[in-house]
């Protein structure tokens, strides 16, 4: 019987605990994705769930009010629900809504209500939002010391919503609208807000039964969450390697010191200082002494396992938002417990292609300016790394940077993206004058002093030989000895790399690159070539449909979107109803012009969520957060490497294609009368007003085209046109754009 | 000969087009059927009383339409060339200032045999229609979309004008000399009004446009837009000195010289246009 029930027991553990283990091996980690059904918050337009709301109404607000009001919450959530970046019922989100179950054990009604999810990004932040949403971020997660720190701060965001504070804080916006109220007056009265919320999510918190002791650690996560999710020292030999090591005088020599305090001057400041809020907490604490001391409910190894979940998904991110130095951190800190994990090493090999990348982009050495600011800048132990990669000279970084990427391609040889990072990084080396392919040795140091050895046992014999030498014989073979002896300690990195400058294919690799290199035209405008990339500033410019000749047939369309200014007397505001109805047109708009033209246009978008449901939103996910980053003019990092391989497959094309147009209403009232006194244009008055009247609407389409295979953005047009934005119209500009597409480029 | 091979070259060229042209739904050509129309406001004004309806009482000259029709050729992304064929109708006094000798009255008229000295002449507005050509350059100020948005277009006409032969009737007021002084008027209907077989009145037409094309559907768009006209006469360009003299002038009432000049006045004077129309994208 007693092992029956043990049995029992363990089935029913490995049952409820399972799903939280669906990623059990971090040598392999796989992205982590949405799973399940798709909530509605995703599925459904947000004028719909504005319509549906207001048909409700708002108690305390007229009609007007509620409407902006309701406005204000949706719009500003749609964004971060469409972003890329949020993700519903996989191991995080699920832990999470399993913690706040704990925690609403005895509320049924508002544990139905509320809706948890995962927000990937660096920072450390909770959220709620009064739709009954709660977002926590990957980045907070990986902060975290355990399950009741998270518990606490999802008590206290769902106190925010129990309490409605967001329709109080714009119930109290809208009573002194009128008056000229000081913005630290809006500041205390949300501080009061966020105190509440400690407070009533301490009393939930302690109602579940987690323990008193870690309330306060809580916080102390939030005074720290700007440094990296560990502090932990790198070790000098840390870029070593057996070819080269790299001279302790380069790392700093001093220690960076946390300057972080928890009684800063929050006057302006949306929440107390941790000082304060410690403080109320404290006292709240000695109220009542009933506490259990239950730290998780769930088990530390499952906490453990989402926060690592989370951190690497940190490094992710970290790398997508250019924080290369960050990654390498948040690397080394995860390769301690994950030293066979092959996600790392590939983020690591990217990392390393995006700190070669920095050293292009104006982080010379010698451009940098290291003042009391600067120094004011570093803190904590990632300050040792930053100091380290900004006072590296280039040529040293290229070699480094060539080297780590190198012993990764080595190491993985039948791994496709280590391969292509390896050939991007030999390729932007190519690109650097710094890097002098002459200049490096193709032996080893220790060759090199065997070397040098013989030519001694050498001189030694020839100086016992009988012929006599000249003057010219002796010069010259001094000067070949002295050649090989004279090793500069200062240019050790020449020395580090004699393999890679053995291996025939780096060389006609690295060859070919430099020529290409060479041949570019980088023309008057520079490298970002103000003709083929749009200059921003100057909206005017038109770039014609030629410059879309691709030669293709078919693309993956993510996500267009339209996004509508509007001009409100004086104000320009968003028109998101405009807009979000717009991308319904859009699509197919775009959907019908490519059936003209006969291109195969697959459309993933949101419009499309409610039928295709959670693999098409992954999808979109995945080639957002893909083509948003910011290539600095140069390539894009695959960092979902092998999802991205699959929509390939399953899409049939390996072009993304991005549009989204930024429309602007315009109000020329002031420069129509203007021409009333240039008399010479009075006649042209009437064109003037049937322009100005026609054309009060101003938009602009970008598209870009990013080639999945050599990750670079093929095209990066803008189309500026006038007019009020119909489905005929973008029909015609689509039906221009992707036949131009189709067209060969011209040589 | 010369005419033709300029014609041949207009027309010509209305065929050549770039193969990478952008325009609406992949358009190459467009056609364009509008009517216009203007108000004679500043002619009016100027001769304010002095224009007389059939029934000779004052008047003013009535709006004025054009109707034409206009093939154009995309030639890029920006720029479109056409061809505009229009007509025009439009009503011209030419009475204001017609005093004539009842000599000149008398041939071919019914008046009665009096001896009238000096006689001041009066007739009603004349209607006139001008047949236009006009090759004009389009110039989209939504690049890649021709023939939608907003155009600017300029163009050179050349105007032929003719006055429609509508039986017009002319009125004579004088003093018969005939020694009972009574005040003569008569109203008649001369069959030698005015030579209507002469050769037109030629006339050149800087032009300057806006349209505006709506969409309405992938192949039609609704045209609306305002024109400048400067409408001049070829003496101009071409013969400073005056045109040579109508030898036969003496045999009508109003002479072809006589109405050119009244033409060029009216015609001067008539400078903004409003027009309306359809385009069919092809």
């Amino acid at each position: 019987m007693k092992y029956i029930f043990l049995l029992f027991s363990w089935m029913l553990i490995l049952l409820t605990t399972s799903d939280c283990f669906s990623q059990a091996d971090f040598n392999h980690y796989t992205l982590l994705i949405s799973e399940g059904k798709m909530p509605l918050d995703f599925s459904m337009e947000t004028y719909m769930k504005i319509k549906e709301e207001l048909s409700e109404g708002k108690e305390n607000m007229s009609k007007q009010d509620a409407e902006q009001f309701l406005k204000e919450i949706h719009y500003g959530i749609y964004h971060v629900l469409h972003s890329g970046r949020v993700i519903y019922g996989d191991t995080v989100s699920r832990y999470i809504q399993s913690i706040a179950n704990k925690l609403l054990k005895d509320d049924d009604s508002l544990r139905n209500k509320l809706r948890f999810y995962t927000l990937k990004t660096s920072e450390s932040n909770a959220f709620s939002t009064e739709q009954g949403i709660i977002f926590v971020t990957t980045g907070l997660i990986s902060q975290l010391v355990n399950e009741a720190q998270l518990a606490f701060v999802l008590a206290h965001e769902i106190s925010h919503y129990t309490e409605h504070h967001s329709v109080e804080f714009y119930e109290y916006k809208l009573e002194h609208k009128k008056e000229r109220v000081d913005i630290k007056e809006f500041c205390n009265y949300s501080k009061e807000n966020e105190l509440e919320a400690d407070r009533l999510g301490m009393r939930m918190y302690q109602a579940a039964g987690y323990s008193k002791e870690e309330l306060i650690g809580a916080l102390d996560v939030l005074v720290y969450s700007y440094l990296p999710f560990d502090e932990v020292e790198v070790p000098k030999t840390y870029f070593n390697s057996k070819y080269l090591q790299i001279p302790i005088s380069k790392f700093p020599k001093k220690r960076f010191d946390i300057k972080a305090i928890e009684d800063d001057n929050d006057t302006r400041s949306s929440h107390p200082n941790i000082k304060k809020r410690k403080e109320q907490l404290s006292e709240e604490m000695l109220e009542d002494t009933v506490w259990q001391t239950n730290v998780t409910y769930f088990g530390e190894a499952t906490f453990n396992y989402v926060q690592s979940i989370c951190r690497f998904e940190t490094v992710r991110i970290q790398l997508l938002e250019n924080q290369y130095v960050e990654a390498m951190y948040s690397i080394f800190i995860l390769e301690k417990e994950f030293p066979t994990s092959s996600y790392l090493h590939r983020m690591k090999a990217q990392t390393w292609l995006g700190i070669l990348g920095r050293s292009m982009y104006g982080y010379d050495e010698s451009e940098l300016n290291y003042d009391s600011e600067y120094e004011e800048s570093l803190e904590g132990e990632i300050a040792q790394m930053y100091d380290f990669f900004n006072r590296l000279p280039t040529d040293e970084l290229l070699t480094l940077g060539l080297r780590e990427l190198y012993d990764l391609k080595i190491k993985f040889p039948e791994d496709k993206l280590i391969q292509l990072v390896y050939e991007l990084g030999v390729k932007k080396i190519a690109s650097q004058d710094k890097f002098v392919l002459g200049n490096y040795a193709t032996k080893t140091l220790a060759e090199i002093r065997i070397a040098q050895e013989k030519r001694a046992n050498e001189k030694v014999v020839e100086n016992t030989t009988t012929k006599k030498k000249t003057k010219y014989d002796r010069i010259k073979n001094k000067r070949n000895v002295e050649k090989i002896e004279n090793y500069d300690s200062t240019k050790y990195f020449l020395y580090g790399i004699p393999d890679v400058m053995s291996d025939s294919t780096f060389t006609l690799l690295y060859e070919k690159y430099r020529d290409e290199y060479s041949e570019k035209d980088f023309g008057d405008d520079g490298f970002f070539g103000g003709d083929e990339f749009g200059d921003g500033e100057n909206e005017k410019n038109y770039q014609s449909f030629s410059k879309l000749n691709m030669g293709i047939d078919n693309a993956i369309l993510v996500e267009p979107v339209v996004v509508c200014y509007e001009r409100k007397k004086w104000e320009r505001d968003y028109d998101f109803v405009k807009g979000e109805k717009l991308n319904e047109v859009l699509c197919s708009s775009a959907t019908e012009s490519a059936g003209m033209v006969g291109f195969a246009l697959s459309i993933i978008d949101q419009n499309s969520l409610a039928t295709k449901g959670t693999p098409h939103f992954n999808d979109k996910n995945i080639l957002l957060t893909f083509g948003q980053q910011d290539d600095m003019g140069d390539y894009l990092f695959p960092v979902d490497f092998d999802q991205l391989e699959d929509i390939k497959a399953r899409y049939g094309s390996s072009k993304l294609m991005f549009s989204y147009i930024e429309s602007r209403t315009v109000l020329r009232t002031k420069q129509v009368l203007a021409r009333l006194f240039i008399p010479y244009r009075i006649p042209f008055l009437g064109s003037n007003l049937l322009a100005n009247l026609n054309d009060r609407t101003e938009s602009t389409m970008h598209v870009v085209v990013i080639d999945l295979d050599d990750l670079t953005k093929n095209v990066n047009w803008e189309y500026n046109f006038t007019g009020k934005i119909t489905k005929t119209k973008l029909g015609a500009i689509y039906y221009n754009v992707l036949t131009n597409l189709k067209m060969e480029k011209e040589l | 000969m010369k005419k033709a091979v300029l014609f041949l070259g207009l027309v010509s060229s209305l065929f050549v087009w770039s193969q990478e042209t952008n325009g609406f739904y992949g358009a190459k050509r467009f056609i364009t059927v509008e009517s216009e129309f203007s108000s004679p406001m500043i002619y009016n004004t100027i001769h304010s009383g002095q224009l007389l309806n059939s029934n000779f009482e004052k008047t003013q000259a009535s709006i004025s339409s054009n109707y034409r029709f206009v093939y154009s050729s995309i030639v890029d992304d920006k720029f479109a060339f056409s061809l505009e064929l229009g007509l025009t109708n439009f009503n011209l006094g030419i009475s204001h200032n017609a005093n004539v000798y009842a000599a000149d009255v008398y041939k071919g008229s019914s008046f009665s045999k009096q001896n009238i000295e000096l006689s001041n002449l009066k007739a009603p507005l004349v209607d006139a229609q001008t047949i236009t050509i006009m090759p004009k350059y389009e110039f989209a100020m939504n690049p890649g979309l021709v023939p939608s948005g907003l155009f600017h277009q300029v163009g050179v006409g050349y105007n032929m004008t003719r006055v429609l032969d509508h039986h017009y009737a002319v009125q004579v007021m004088g003093v018969s000399t005939d020694g009972l002084n009574t005040t003569v008027q008569q109203t008649s209907i001369p069959s030698n009004f005015y030579d209507y077989s002469s050769k037109s009145i030629k006339t050149f037409t800087l032009m300057y446009g806006v349209a505006y094309r709506v969409p309405l559907s992938k192949h039609v768009l609704l045209s609306y837009g305002v024109r400048y006209m400067l409408n001049f006469p070829p003496k101009i360009l071409f013969h400073l000195n005056g045109e040579s003299a109508d030898p036969k002038s003496s045999d009508y009432v109003f002479s072809t010289s006589e109405v050119r000049e009244q033409m060029y006045v009216r015609i001067f004077q008539s400078a903004v246009h409003l027009n309306v129309g359809f385009v069919f994208a092809l």
